[in-house]
């Protein structure tokens, strides 16, 4: 009685053991002592902006030199786990972060098993100089010079728009002022805007309104009276 | 002759059953008997009965409803409706990696563009772009300086409206068509840089 109870239970453990045999089986082997990994490595001014001529180390090691892309392709042989200091130097011009960057290699399966994965760091090189662009837009006053910190350098056209630029280091601040002292009647008199540039290209956008002052009436010259004093 | 004692063989089931001292409180009472007057299932109160029986594992009992071979069948059942699962979720898991896969070749070959990229353009269609306003040119051979102040207005308009994207393709028109007015090459490209920053792939900008 017992031995026929039993034997079902004999056949569920050969169940679980054929079954964990196969989720073993399913496991990866460790993994190997050394391997090529595939890194490429990007450098960027602005998100998307890609920097050429920025030259790429690992562990202090030249990796080589961003193309017109912004793009370094290097293949570096080491174990995964393994961290390596990466460090690069920016062009004229930008300016490189001091801090090192600290890759670990890890081994991954890409989708696509036709190539190989690429791992891919992304490198900043901040620009020295950023652009400000000043769009004017000044209603009723056409033909108006522009000054930039006190220099001319734009005037308005017939429906008082006007644009110029200026590239400046983050944090420059800018004076603009519309000059009205060819026309006089218009008011507010040589109205300025105070800018700041950002970290970024920027457009600055100046919307300024003027009025016509009225001429003041000339009143005709009263005739003389002749009061007779007696 | 006198007949052997009669001996309580217990069951080592007997052991685990708890039994209610208020349904046991009758038998109690009565003297055991002896073989011929050993009280019978038939005398236990159906209520006992039930609780004696649901003492013991849903698993015993269904050992007990089954015989031998249909408790194979079970488990044979239960083992190949497992090989089944598997196989058919290791299936179904193949098919949506070969769908994803088919995907990325897709995106690879036809490389989709997002509408800032399509904005954006890239070099192709800015050469195309250039070569749109090369004929505009050729057709318009000089820009008078009241169409000149209306397109200014207009793209002027258009940066203070907060339209970046239809300013965009406004002042590379301007661009081309005054070539030696930087402001409106700087233009561009600060929009540029303000339409890539506000693409939701991108990474954030300062």
């Amino acid at each position: 009685m017992r031995r026929a109870s039993e034997q079902p239970v004999s056949v569920t453990s050969r169940v679980i053991v054929v079954l964990s045999a196969v989720a073993l089986a399913s496991c990866e082997r460790p993994p190997d002592a050394e391997r090529p990994f595939a890194i490429a490595f990007v450098v960027e001014s602005d998100p998307g902006v890609r920097v050429p001529g920025a030259r790429v180390f690992i562990d202090g090691v030249p990796a080589g030199e961003t193309d017109s892309n912004g793009r370094v392709n290097a293949e570096i042989n080491g174990q995964s786990g393994q961290q390596l200091g990466i460090s690069h130097d920016c062009p004229d011009g930008h300016d490189a972060p001091f801090e090192r960057k600290a890759l670990r290699l890890r081994k991954f399966e890409g989708v696509d098993r036709s190539r190989p994965p690429t791992m891919e760091i992304t490198l900043t090189c901040r620009p020295l100089k950023r652009l400000a662009a000043f769009v004017v837009r000044a209603s009723d006053g056409p033909d108006l010079p522009i000054l930039l910190d006190g220099k001319p350098v734009a005037r308005t056209n017939g429906s008082g728009v006007a644009h110029f630029s200026i590239r400046g280091a983050p944090g420059t601040e800018y004076i603009v002022e519309l000059e009205t002292r060819e026309r006089p009647r218009l008011r507010p008199r040589s109205p300025t805007h105070l800018f700041t540039l950002p970290d970024a290209d920027e457009i600055f956008v100046i919307n300024q309104a003027f009025d016509l002052e009225k001429e003041p009436r000339r009143r005709g010259r009263r005739p003389t009276r002749i009061t007779k004093i007696e | 002759m006198t007949e052997p004692p009669t001996m309580l063989l217990r069951d080592p089931d007997d052991d685990r059953t708890l039994i209610d001292p208020r349904f046991s409180a009758p038998r109690s009472d009565k003297p055991f008997e002896g073989s011929g007057g050993a009280a019978q299932p038939a005398d236990l109160s159906p209520s006992l009965v039930r609780l004696a029986l649901g003492t013991r594992g849903p698993w015993q009992r269904l050992h007990a409803m089954l015989s031998e071979r249909r408790r194979r069948t079970v488990e044979i059942a239960v083992v190949l409706a497992l090989v089944f699962g598997l196989g058919s979720v290791a299936y179904q898991q193949r098919r949506a990696v070969d769908a994803l896969r088919d995907a990325i070749e897709e995106m690879r070959v036809g490389s989709p563009t997002s509408p800032v990229h399509e904005l954006l353009g890239s070099e192709g269609r800015e050469r195309a772009q250039v070569g749109a306003v090369a004929r505009m040119e050729a057709l318009i051979p000089e820009v008078s300086p009241s169409e000149r102040e209306q397109l200014e207005h207009r793209g002027a308009s258009l940066i203070g409206s907060n339209n970046f994207a239809g300013a965009l393709t406004h002042y590379q028109t301007l661009a081309e068509l005054f070539p030696k007015e930087a402001p409106f090459g700087d233009v561009v490209t600060v929009l540029k840089a303000k339409l890539r920053c506000a693409e939701p792939v991108s990474s954030p900008c300062p």
